[in-house]
This record gives structure tokens, sequence and C-alpha cells, in this order.
């Protein structure tokens, strides 16, 4: 873990955290609202 | 292996472990969609001529626009052609399953209804066909998402989804936009 400093992976966890909470955010709440298509 | 390698081992490790998990969330999101709620990609394989689309089969003149069928299926047939939509308004019932079906007999176009999941590319050749229920009444716009030339911008037509009590078919079973 010296090579690679803990702020770094924090950083990099935030980012893909926030990424993804967005992401299901915009599912929960926007596309299965929208209904059913097929 | 020296310590410091090691430890870099460790990290990629878990951060392939984290990729593997966001993968894994939405992968399994995206099938209880499909699953639960019935959210597909529209994925209909019908070829058709664009040539003769106008001139003979369902994609004519008299049959385009919102019929309901004998067994009380709602379909509604509609042309996407640059830079128009054949009809350029649709009625359709709010809380029924309906059928949209599209052809162009000139480039390619998309559709999407604004609001909702409809959304479909509109290939000439292919016949592109979308099921949903609408549960909201009113007019919902539905532009032509696929750069078609320099009309583009104008190509949008209406969804006009009713109530159950407002969706009246005529002797014929269609249903306009304009009182006839």
């Amino acid at each position: 873990m010296r090579e690679v400093p803990r702020g770094a992976f924090a950083l990099a966890a935030l980012t893909v955290g926030l990424l993804l909470a967005g992401w299901l955010l915009v599912y929960f709440f926007v596309f299965l609202p929208r209904g059913m298509v097929s | 292996m020296p310590i410091a390698e090691e430890g870099i081992v460790r990290s990629e490790l878990r951060w392939a472990a984290i990729s593997i998990g966001v993968v894994s969330v939405i992968m399994l999101a995206i099938i209880y969609a499909g699953l639960v709620h019935h959210i597909n990609p529209p994925s209909n394989i019908e070829t058709i001529d664009s040539k003769t689309l106008h001139l003979t089969g369902e994609f004519t003149e008299p049959n385009l626009g919102t019929r309901v069928a004998a067994d009380g299926q709602v379909t509604s047939r509609i042309v996407a052609t640059q830079f128009t939509f054949n009809p350029r308004c649709i009625v359709l019932p709010a809380n029924r399953p309906v059928t949209l079906r599209f052809a162009t007999p000139d480039v390619i176009h998309g559709i999407l209804v604004t609001g909702t999941n409809v959304n479909t590319m509109i290939i000439p050749g292919y016949v592109s066909q979308v099921h949903t229920v609408f549960t909201r009444t009113g007019d919902l716009l539905m532009p032509c998402h696929e750069y078609c030339g320099l009309g583009h911008s104008e190509m949008a037509a209406t969804v006009r989804v009713v109530a159950a009590s407002e969706f009246k078919p005529d002797a014929q079973g269609r249903v306009s936009c304009d009182p006839r």
C-alpha cells in the first residue's frame, strides 16, 4: 500500500460510487416509472 | 515477490473486485427491469419493401393511424418520411396495451415518445414495432431523433394519450386526432 496512496483509493472509490449512485437514481426514479416497453 | 509489488497486486485485485461488483449490480438491475417490469429493447425483425409500402399492404394511407382490431388490440401505424410523420397526430388509450408500428420509404429515422420508454430506430426495409402501456394522459411529443436531412428538426408528431372513456373508435375501429 505504500506504493499506492490511500488518498488515491479514497478518491477513486468516491468518484466510482457517485457514478453508480447517479446511475441507480436515474434507473429507479426515471427509467422504471416510465413503464413497460418491448 | 517483493513487498511493494505484493501491495500493488493486492490493490489491483481489490479494484477488479469492485469493478465486477459494479457491473454485476447494473446487469442485475437490467435483468430485473426486463423480467419484473417488462422493459425490454424492441426487437422486432420484420421486413417490408420500402418502394411499395405506400401502394400495397398495411402502410397504405387508409390504414395509417390508430385502429382497434376485432379482438380489442390497439395498433397505430405510422410512416416516417423526410420530413414528417403520417399521420402527424395519433390517439391512443391510457392504461391499455398498445402497439406502435413504423415504416419508412426513404432514409433512417428514429422516434422517442417524451416521458416514456418508447424509443426505436426506423430503418428502410424493416417494420419497427413497439409494445407499451401509456399511464399518463396528455399530448406527448414524438420527435425524429435520428438526423435524416435538412428538415430533420421540423420532423415531429403528437401522441395524444386519452382516458379510456374518451377513446372512441368509429365503426371501422379507427380513432384519429381530427374529429370527422
